[in-house]
Formats: structure tokens, sequence, C-alpha cells
């Protein structure tokens, strides 16, 4: 999966880059939220704080990674306000009416995802669904190299404790 | 055969349900940037005078920020809880003998409802206790209004400033002015009669300022920057600042964690606050001279007793008091229990001690942006009824009860 870089977004307008940046970051936030509604809210407002800013950010060497930046920070901001809640309440978040349409396994697997900690997660999506490398994803997360191979091995030995079965990390 | 996680992955993650609606995110987006031209005018004016552009970002020459560091080792001797325990039967939405409407109930059709009922109001129960400042956000959270509502009269007051998004209002000591956050423009203060409007902390997407606190001789405001709330970066420290927008310094200097909601003691010995872990939420105190932080427990949203030996904060649908002046120790008990349909947020005390405040909304609604009313309860637990409610579906949002 191709970010968008500086070099990329010189010529673009600012509704282009938000087209091309959304379903990435949708797709991005579906896997962190592990709620549809959830991720396209975070998605649309990470893009209007790019809109917003939108004279710095096209000036950027990386603006697909900050506007990244800024919807995991919100939906890590979101988990923090409703944390608390789901403490007080006892229990889960309620289910929606939504019924995924998708396969026992994409399923399965999409909760798993969400079901990680918050760091073993973020380095998952950046590492297998965002295609980085493991040097682009310790850049992105602040972090070293070393750190986010070990996050990588937690979160495979998660996975798999959760009865799926999935190729090493690299 | 072992799964691809790169390609189960994007088949997972699937495609936006809809179309990007960029009319929908440019509304978000743009708003009237007054805070803007006054920002700018504010920095003229600086220039214009001589005087030093604060950055916000550099110490005052000579001044080492106190290292932060949590008590390790030396835990206070005993951390008494006395939790009440949680009575499912207590129902605080059943409305009293005469008194005030339940959260649900249907109100006369006005944009803003103080709540009346058959015999007494729920202001006249309330009696004159100060002034509570409060936010006013449209449904769906794209505009947000200071107000002020006067306990003794029942009024309502529009303070109108012309900056964008405000949140977060705190009472100067004397009741004269509120300081709050303009979100991604900055830290402003106004009177509380809409006179004096001045910036005093500028911010910006990528350097937020946020969740201002008054100290108590009136002359300094703590606040944010960086990280909690907005959250363009993932960290963020405690500043102080002069009223007049002067001698900002940086007062912690973590750079490790997410902070915020910050409350100055009365005392002026202290800043509570809270701190952002991984799984959980943090209320600390800040020893503001030496740098020392004393752990409350989990809890969001500290509010000072008047006396300034008492916190107050929110954990897990409970109101705590805690009562850090215990030479042996940190005391905290559960005073009061919302019932499960209830979610509560934005604690704040009244002056006089003898209620609570705070934001309420039904645990039912899960959207984003769900319609909140302001609610009071008496310290010791009881009487928790509606005082203000959005009956358009908006939030009355952040109260912060003042002197009258």
């Amino acid at each position: 999966m191709k970010v968008v870089t500086g070099s990329d977004v010189a010529g673009l307008g600012v509704e282009d880059f938000c087209h091309r940046e959304y379903p990435r970051l949708y797709g991005a936030l579906r896997l962190y939220c592990g709620d549809p509604w959830l991720a396209e809210e975070l998605a649309q407002e990470a893009l209007a704080r790019s809109v917003r800013h939108w004279d710095e950010v096209r000036t950027m060497e990386a603006p697909g990674a900050w506007v990244h930046r800024v919807a995991i920070n919100l939906a890590n901001s979101w988990f923090r306000r409703t944390a608390a809640e789901r403490r007080a309440l006892g229990r889960s978040r309620p289910d929606d009416a939504f019924r995924d349409p998708d396969s026992p396994t994409l399923v399965a697997v999409r909760d798993a995802v969400a079901s990680l900690p918050r760091r073993q997660r973020e380095v998952v999506i950046l590492r297998f669904f965002e295609d980085l490398s493991v040097r682009a994803t310790a850049e992105r997360m602040g972090c070293a190299e070393g750190t986010v191979k070990g996050l990588l091995s937690d979160a495979i030995r998660s996975l798999r404790a959760r009865g799926l079965d999935v190729n090493d990390a690299d | 055969m072992p799964i691809d996680l790169s390609q189960v992955l994007k088949d997972a993650a699937g495609a936006p349900p809809r179309p990007l609606d960029m009319v929908a995110v440019r509304d978000r987006a743009t708003r009237p940037r007054a805070g803007h031209r006054l920002r700018l005018w504010f920095w003229a004016a600086l220039a214009v005078l001589g005087l030093g552009v604060p950055t916000g970002l550099t110490l005052a020459p000579g001044h080492a920020p106190p290292a932060v560091r949590t008590i390790e080792g030396d835990p206070p001797a005993e951390v008494v809880d006395d939790e009440v325990a949680r009575d499912p039967g207590v129902d605080t939405t059943t409305p009293e003998a005469g008194g005030a409407t339940g959260p649900g109930t249907t109100l006369p059709q006005a944009p803003l409802d103080v709540h009346e009922s058959a015999s007494e109001s729920a202001g006249s129960v309330l009696g004159s206790h100060g002034r509570i400042a409060f936010t006013r956000r449209s449904a769906g959270g794209q505009t947000s209004e200071l107000n002020v509502y006067d306990t003794a009269t029942g009024e309502v007051t529009d303070l109108s400033v012309a900056t964008e998004f405000q949140s977060d209002p705190a009472w100067s000591p004397d009741g004269g002015h509120l300081a709050y956050e303009a979100r991604a423009d900055g830290i402003y203060v106004i009177g509380a009669d809409g006179s004096d409007h001045h910036l005093v902390a500028a911010g910006d997407a990528l350097d937020a300022v946020t969740s201002p606190t008054w100290s108590p001789r009136g002359d300094e405001i703590a606040f944010v920057r960086g990280g909690a709330d907005p959250i363009e970066s993932g960290w963020a420290e405690i500043w102080v600042v002069g009223v007049d927008g002067s001698g900002q310094r940086l007062l912690t200097n973590t750079r490790e964690q997410a902070v915020g909601s910050l409350a100055w003691s009365p005392d002026g010995r202290w800043i509570a606050f809270v701190v952002f872990e991984t799984e959980s939420v943090h209320v600390r105190v800040l020893d503001v001279v030496s740098g020392d932080t004393r752990d409350l427990g989990e809890g969001e949203e500290p509010a000072w007793s008047t006396s300034g030996d008492r916190v107050a904060f929110m954990r897990d649908g409970s109101i705590v008091v805690a009562d850090i002046a215990a030479e042996n120790g940190v005391h905290s008990r559960v005073v009061y229990w919302a019932p499960r349909d209830q979610v509560m947020d934005y604690l704040t005390w009244s002056p006089d001690g003898e209620w609570f405040a705070y934001a309420f909304r039904r645990s039912d609604n899960p959207s984003y942006n769900p319609p909140y009313s302001i609610w009071v309860v008496r310290a010791d637990g009881s009487d928790a009824r509606p005082l203000l409610t959005e009956t358009t579906g908006g939030q009355l949002h952040s109260p912060a009860w003042g002197p009258a």
C-alpha cells in the first residue's frame, strides 16, 4: 500500500489528497477500532484537520503519515473517553444493529486485531495493512526497530493464541 | 496453510461504507476564523510594543523545570477506600416528590430549559450557589459557545465569544473572568460580562493548548500544551502563563505521558491532573514547587474543595472524594454512584462545597456526539437531578462552578 509523501502532494489539491487518503485511513481505523461507523467518523475528523491546516500539511515530508497519526490519536482519545464508561457500565459497548456481512475468517481477524493491546495493534496495522518496513514503522511510532520487532512477535503470538494461523512476522 | 496477514488485513479492513463527503469534511474544518484574526493582531501589537513574542517552547533563562516523579517506594501509609457498594436498585431518574423531572422527559419546547416542576425548580432547590459556566454545543458538535447560568436568578447568559469552538471554561478566583480553550487556537480569557477578551497562550493543530486552570491569586493560568486533547502529538506538558499572556514557563518535563484536566488547589500548592496510561486514566496531584507527584488512583476530572484538602473526581460511574491532608496517607471514599443507564462527565464542585455538577448523558446512546445535559447532586450523594437540558439534541458540557 503506497503512503502519500510530500512529493506526491506537491501538486495535489486538498480534496484530491483527502479522497486519496480516505480509504487507507478508514481501513486502518476499522482495524484499530473494530467499529465501521466510528472508523468513518474518525477518518472524516482527521481529514478535516488536514483541510484546516492544509498550508502546513502540504509542505510536510510525509503528510499521509501526519494524517494517519492524527487519526490514531483521535481513536486513542475516544478510547480514553469511553474506557471509563465501559468500566462503569461493567460490560462491553453495546453492539449496534450492524451485522458484519464478511466471512467468519475476516470477522475473526478483525476482532482479533481490535483486541490486541494498543501498540501491538498499531504495529500490526502499519506493517501488514500499510505494508511499511520495520524501519518506517519504527519512525512512524517513534520507537526503535527492535521495539517494533518485539511488538510484532508479541502480536503474532496473541493472534495465534486466538486460533488464527498467521504467518510469521519478518 | 498459514494466513497471509497482509492480504487478510486488507480484506478485513474493507472499503468505507459511503464515499467521502467533502462537504461534511469542509464543514468540520472551516469556521469563522475570528480567533485567528485576533491572534494576528496580538502578535502585531507585541511587535509594535517591542515586546518578545513568546513561543511557548523555550524556558525562561535560568529556569529548570522541576523533575516530575512519582513517589515510588514510599507509598502512602494507607489508602483507605471506603467504597459504598453500588446499589443496582438506586434510580435517581425517578422524580422525587415535588422534585425535578428525570432524563428522557419531554420538556417544554425551548432551545434551553432550566428545569421546572410543579412545586419547586431545580434552581430554587439549589438556591444561590454561585454561577455555572458551561459550553453549549450544537447537535453534531460543530459549534460550541460559552454560557453562564446564575443559580440565584436562574438566568442563562450567552457570552457570544468570537472564537472557534469554545470549551473547558475555568473561573478566576474572584469570579470576574473566565479562561477557556478555543479549539486549536489557544487559551483565552474573557470577563464574565463579555469584556476584556484576550489571548493568553496560542496553539494550533500541531501544538495544541487545553485545560486552563487559574492560580488562587488570579495572576496566572496553568494549561496543557500538546498531547492529550486535541491529539496531534502523543505527549503533553503542563505550562503556566500570566493572565496577560506574559511569562510563559514549563512546569513539567515528562515527555512521555499524556496529561489533561488540570485543577489548581485553592492554597496554590497543588495542581491536580489526569495521566492517560495505556489502558487507564489516573488522577495525580503535582506539588508546584518541588515537582513531586502523588497518585490518587484511577479517575478523571479532578475538582478541589474550597478548603483545598480534598479532591473529588470521577471513577467508573462514581464520584470519589480523596482527602489528601490526612497524616497517614490519602483517604478516599465514594460519595455517589450514578445509575447504570447514566454516564457522567466533567465534574465540578460548588464554592460552598454543598453540590457537584456534571455533564450527563444516557448510556444507551452510542453515537459519537450524543446529547448531554447538566445535572447536579449534593456532596453527600443525595438529590441528583437535572439542571439544564438542551432540547434540540445538542450538548451542554464542561460545567465549571464559580462564585456568585
